[in-house]
């Protein structure tokens, strides 16, 4: 009787934990399976042709009441307000819907899942403020194409125009900067040979943050030469002020836009008149201004129940992030007076997020910017123009930003009407990228990963610049971890195989971090830790010589472009050597999911050298 | 008449609310003057969190979630160590016998533990507040920084119950062992000391048949960092576990006696 207690005890023990493991197990499960609804609402679309009957649609500038829009081939064929559907297309019933542009973020910083994650809330277009140039090629052909790619399409400052050691180094890679004695002229031009889109100037000694530590930054000087350079290489001059002071002058050098609202004081009426007079634009990031300002923005939009199941990891991450010791302020409230009085007296503003720093987050941050702006005095029209057709317009991009005949079909369908509450644009029901239903998913997308190219070869360092066959190489060092690593690279005659050229890494492991390193990573897609499915290959070939220390091979893969590498050592010695590493030794590595290969020195500290030649993928 | 039977049973009744509040205090002070329970209990959460989640952390994301972790993992240790090791040495050393034999109310020293356990929970919490606040970059609302608080506080019941099974079924000395080998896999493989998601997808699929991982799941909930499972399943498990472990000791103490 007494032991018919104990095992009835542990037999209700065991009962309850088993149940909760088959509970919980099927959690991720149901939450996947509440999204089928939205998929089975194209059910026929398979291409990229159908029509969209019976939504409002809002054009990018004016609500056009209840139309038909119709989508031939990635474009809009036409948009009338009573018009038929051609025999043979899917229709998708906008009934009760608003049916929008695709949103365009004027300010984020993308690599990773970045393009994709905007796509998946309705961004289908951004304009990136600072980065490495290697991927310049790869965007420019993505946004030309109508291809089904599911993200949204970039256009790029490249690297963002800085002193030396000022803001925009820090990120971890080498950014080419305007020393005292530059010719800032040919240096701009570089920039533009480079291959970027608009030219971003930092002017940041961080003044606007007291108790910050202040950093080096362009003399005003240098800043009107950068503008009159950049202007006579025809491209925009954006520029990052955090003061009055600074932004009246960029403004006065012939700026043609802020890509932030300053930080200092609220605008005053001499600087709006400056900007009216010079029809400057203003992206104010708002969503930035918010997290800086501790108010907790980011969690707000991630509490929304709209918003809430398709965040993946990293976008709850860096939403939630918050900038260490930071006390609540009112710099929200300023930043929300400049924008309301900058637009009251006629100044374009146009919609950033400045995504994904602390507080923010690609895609979804784009939503909340929209609320902010409403708060900031415009209409909700006003707003939807701020992050569609005014951006396009301002950046001479003529082929999106609007629906109308002729354009590109990016298009958000959105439950309920945006026009009289903004937040309904977060009740997203479709996003379509030139025509093609955008998975939004993010388990979806992460599962659907850009295929391998077919040839092996990666490089073979024989051209004139560092350049793969695809992706990109790139320098990596400990210092985006706080170390202190040093590397450097350069192209040199004489490869493995009496070939014509080698790439030479050179530098200095340096103590600062625990798992100090520095060498050359290779990064496969076009972003930086994009994944590439590579499972069909089973080797990574190279040829390396070099000083006799031992040097790892990290390979980056998995869900999570901040999971750890996996790595397999190899030996430089003075004689070429090809090193053949399994794949299938990278213990841990999800080669569906490769995001990038890191050749690189750690352990013991000191200077380094050694050589690559021959990068294949086999 | 009606005062005459009135009075006694108020008198006791005063009585025994002092019985409790006297047997709750030298309990704790019992264990403040253990140094060797004292610093152990307090320092270990607190020196873990200020490593992995502080000095170690790159997001302030990472932070909360180890705040709630870590919080849980101290308040654990708290109630196991002060349950599981001391009941089994007041047991051993026939203290038990002795409070049964004293005109005190039946179970004071048990709920004297608990709310020394609770004591214990409530400065951990608030160490480790402190720390993810000034050192962590955390910041939450004042709504979710309470609850937390809560949580790490009423949490501890389930572990208690847990430590009291422990403490009737083993010998002091290997109490401890016990605790020990319970205590840290568990907290592991909770994901109270990194997530989950590091370790391959089996560990997070049979993670629900740790009490811990219940308790973890719910405080990770207050900071936004859970895997998405519902809390009545949570407080349901938690439940069951503190109403199973104090029925099964309860019957292990009632039978050495």
């Amino acid at each position: 009787m007494k032991r018919l207690t104990d095992i009835l005890a542990f037999g209700a023990l065991a009962a309850t934990l088993g149940i909760a493991v088959a509970l919980q197990g099927n959690a991720g499960d149901s939450a996947a399976g509440a999204n089928e609804p939205t998929v089975a609402q194209a059910p026929e679309q398979t291409g990229n042709s159908f029509a969209i009957r019976g939504a409002r649609v809002f054009d990018g500038e004016r609500d056009l009441g209840l139309a038909t829009v119709v989508v031939r081939d990635g474009m809009v064929e036409s948009v009338a307000a009573n018009g038929d559907v051609p025999d043979g297309l899917p229709v998708i019933d906008g009934a009760g819907k608003t049916l929008l542009p695709g949103l365009i973020d004027a300010h984020v910083h993308a690599w990773g899942d970045a393009q994709r994650d905007a796509a998946r809330f309705g961004v289908t277009t951004a304009f990136d403020m600072h980065g490495m140039v290697e991927r310049l090629p790869m965007l420019r052909e993505q946004r030309e194409s109508l291809a089904d790619t599911g993200q949204a399409d970039l256009w790029a400052a490249g690297y963002a125009i800085t002193a030396p050691g000022g803001h925009g180094t820090q990120y971890g890679f080498p950014v080419p900067a305007i020393e005292a004695d530059t010719d800032v002229a040919a240096f701009i031009g570089e920039r533009i040979d480079e291959g970027v889109d608009f030219i971003k100037l930092i002017v940041e000694d961080m003044s606007a943050y007291p108790g910050a530590p202040s950093l080096p930054t362009l003399t005003p000087a240098q800043v009107t030469q950068v503008i009159a350079a950049a202007h006579a290489g025809e491209r925009l001059a954006v520029v990052h002020a955090s003061t009055l002071a600074d932004s009246r002058h960029a403004i006065e050098a012939g700026a043609n836009g802020l890509v932030h609202i300053f930080a200092d004081q609220a605008a005053d009426a001499a600087f709006i008149a400056d900007m009216r007079a010079a029809d400057a634009f203003v992206i104010p990031t708002l969503s930035v201004v918010a997290s800086f300002s501790g108010h907790g923005e980011g969690g707000a939009l991630q509490a929304d129940p709209r918003l809430a199941d398709r965040l993946t990891a990293e976008q709850k991450a860096t939403l939630a992030a918050a900038i260490p010791g930071l006390s609540a302020n009112d710099r929200l409230e300023q930043a929300l007076r400049s924008v309301h009085e900058l637009h009251a007296a006629g100044v374009a503003i146009l919609a950033g997020t400045d995504a994904p720093n602390p507080g923010t987050a690609h895609g979804v941050s784009m939503h909340g910017e929209l609320e902010l702006l409403v708060r900031a005095g415009l209409t909700p029209a006003q707003a939807l123009a701020a992050a569609t057709s005014l951006p396009a317009r301002r950046f001479g991009i003529d082929d999106r930003g609007r629906i109308a005949p002729g354009l590109r079909a990016d298009l958000l369908l959105v439950d309920g009407d945006p026009l009289s509450d903004i937040t309904a644009t977060r009740a997203l029901t479709g996003v379509w990228k030139n025509g093609y239903p955008v998975e939004r998913d993010a388990k979806a997308t992460a599962g659907a990963t850009q295929a391998a190219p077919e040839q092996a070869l990666v490089s073979d360092f024989d051209g004139d610049a560092l350049e793969a066959n695809f992706g990109s190489w790139q320098p990596t060092t400990d210092q985006m971890a706080g170390g202190a690593s040093t590397v450097e690279y350069r192209l040199v005659t004489g490869g493995a195989e009496d070939s014509k050229g080698a790439l030479a890494i050179t530098g200095e492991v340096l103590p600062g971090f625990a798992f100090p390193w520095a060498g050359m990573m290779f990064f496969p897609a076009a972003e930086p830790m994009q994944p590439v499915d590579f499972s069909a290959r089973s080797e990574l070939v190279f040829q390396v010589r070099g000083d006799g220390r031992h040097y790892s091979a990290m390979l980056f893969s998995g869900p999570s472009a901040q999971g750890m590498p996996s790595v397999q050592m190899f030996q430089a010695g003075p004689e070429w050597t090809q090193v053949r590493l399994t794949l299938a030794d990278f213990a841990g590595a999800d080669l569906s999911l490769l995001r990038g290969i890191a050749f690189t020195a750690g352990q013991p500290l000191g200077s380094f050298e050694f050589f690559l030649d021959h990068v294949e993928l086999r | 008449m009606d005062a005459a039977i009135e009075f006694p049973v108020e008198t006791h009744s005063f009585q025994s609310w002092r019985c409790y509040l006297l047997e709750a205090k030298y309990e704790l002070l019992r264990q403040v003057r253990q140094p060797a329970f004292v610093l152990p209990t307090l320092l270990f959460p607190t020196a873990f969190y200020l490593l992995f989640g502080v000095m170690l952390s790159r997001s302030a994301a990472a932070a909360e979630y180890m705040l709630a972790g870590y919080g849980v993992f101290g308040i654990m240790g708290a109630a196991l160590f002060g349950f599981g090791a001391g009941i089994a040495n007041d047991r051993e050393r026939g203290l038990l016998r002795l409070k049964r034999a004293l005109p005190a109310p039946a179970g004071s020293w048990l709920l004297a533990k608990m709310a020394a356990a609770m004591v214990f929970a409530a400065v951990i919490s608030l160490l480790l507040a402190v720390l993810a606040y000034t050192l962590g970059g955390v910041a939450l609302a004042p709504g979710q920084w309470l609850a937390l608080f809560a949580v790490n506080v009423i949490g501890i019941v389930p572990f208690c119950a847990l430590g009291l099974y422990i403490g009737s079924l083993v010998g002091g000395n290997a109490a401890v062992a016990v605790v020990n080998l319970l205590f840290l896999p568990m907290a592991f493989l909770s994901g109270l000391w990194m997530p989950l998601s590091i370790l391959p997808d089996i560990f997070s699929r049979l993670a629900p048949v740790w009490p811990a991982y219940h308790l973890g799941q719910i405080a990770m909930k207050v900071v936004g960092h859970d895997a998405g499972g519902s809390v009545w399943l949570h407080l349901a498990v938690l439940t069951v576990v503190t109403v199973v472990f104090f029925v099964l000791a309860r019957r292990r103490l009632a039978a050495a006696a």
